[in-house]
């Protein structure tokens, strides 16, 4: 009995003179598992991204018409050949003489506002667009309409008109000012 | 000699432990890496890229104008009897501004017109100036109405 006893007590002495003995050989191990678990962590977050991933990019491919829209009413630049194409159409389909048109960029400081949009960070810039036209109210209103359904998103910040004579109010010189914006 | 035994049998032991976690770890890490390895960076890219592009569309599209509805609501709001030769409608601190240059017949006619604005809910303010008689036109004035820029926010459904 006592001689099991002496066995039990020298074995545990001895494990615990191994574990002080190889503390590094025991922390590695620890150090290991410890890094093991951490990497199991990372494959099933990087396995839920993927899936993810794997979900957006099919939602993309099946919406890929509706996508390249989007570079059409906000695109990457100014693309001011577009844009003048654009409102001499809208004129013209409406019977208003495009008499005058200018631009201006924006300045981030002073962009939004009262110019359609106000976020907070502007990620994008605004392009500032002066338009003389002649021609009726009723053209007017409809290059309005046309306007605010335009494939480049265009807000109105101003309507100034007048009739062109005193002795008739069938024709109007417009003054407009726009926005249109682009990344 | 028993405990030079289990003291080899432990070092081999751990040493066996310590390999087999290695290799497990080394198994993951190249799990992951043929994981990374399949993503399409370009394309995910393109992805953010958009998604940023529609984020910024939801901002410009919830304060997008609609101009119609405020001359249709004008139009709505005229009286027959009065004339507008000269509009200036202008945004100015989160409120529409309408100035308008008109003439009337008869002084009646530009109250029942002012009382016409007033009387509408979308109208803030109206104010009159320079009131005179022209031999040509009767009544000439000018008169400022102020909306909310609300009635330029949301499109109109009346077309």
């Amino acid at each position: 009995m006592i001689k099991n006893a002496i066995i039990i007590i020298l074995i545990l002495v001895f494990t615990a003179v191994i574990v002080f003995l190889d503390v590094p050989g025991v922390q590695n191990v620890l150090d290991l598992r410890k890094d093991i678990n951490v990497q199991k962590q990372a494959f099933i977050d990087s396995q839920e991204m993927q899936d993810k991933i794997q979900s957006l990019v099919s939602s993309y491919e099946e919406n890929k018409d509706v996508v390249e829209k989007t570079a059409y009413i906000l695109p990457d630049n100014e693309d001011l050949p577009n844009l003048i194409v654009q409102l001499e159409a809208l004129a013209f389909e409406q019977g208003l003489l495009l008499e005058k048109i200018e631009f201006a960029v924006v300045k981030p400081d002073s962009a939004g506002g009262e110019g359609g949009s106000s976020a907070p960070t502007q990620n994008y810039q605004t392009l500032n667009v002066t338009l003389r036209l002649i021609g009726t109210y009723p053209a007017l209103k409809n290059f309005l309409k046309e306007t605010e359904e335009n494939i480049r998103l265009i807000d109105v910040n101003y309507v100034i008109f007048s009739a062109s004579s005193e002795e008739t109010f069938e024709i109007f010189e417009f003054d407009l000012g726009l926005n249109t914006y682009y990344q | 000699m028993g405990l030079v035994i289990l003291s080899l049998l432990f070092y081999g032991g751990l040493f066996l432990y310590q390999s087999n976690l290695k290799k497990n770890l080394e198994s993951i890490e190249s799990e992951i890496l043929i994981m990374d390895s399949r993503r399409d960076a370009e394309l995910e890219g393109q992805i953010l890229n958009t998604d940023k592009r529609i984020n910024l569309l939801k901002d410009l599209f919830q304060n997008h104008l609609y101009w119609t509805g405020i001359f249709e609501k004008l139009e709505e709001l005229t009286i027959p009897e009065v004339y507008f030769s000269k509009a200036k409608l202008t945004l100015s601190s989160g409120k529409l501004e309408v100035n308008v240059e008109g003439s009337s017949r008869t002084y009646s006619n530009l109250a029942r017109q002012m009382v016409s604005f007033q009387e509408d809910s979308s109208v803030e303010k109206v104010n009159v100036s320079g009131i005179s008689l022209d031999e040509e036109k009767g009544i000439r004035f000018n008169l400022l109405i102020i909306f909310s820029k609300n009635i330029l926010l949301k499109k109109q459904n009346n077309d």
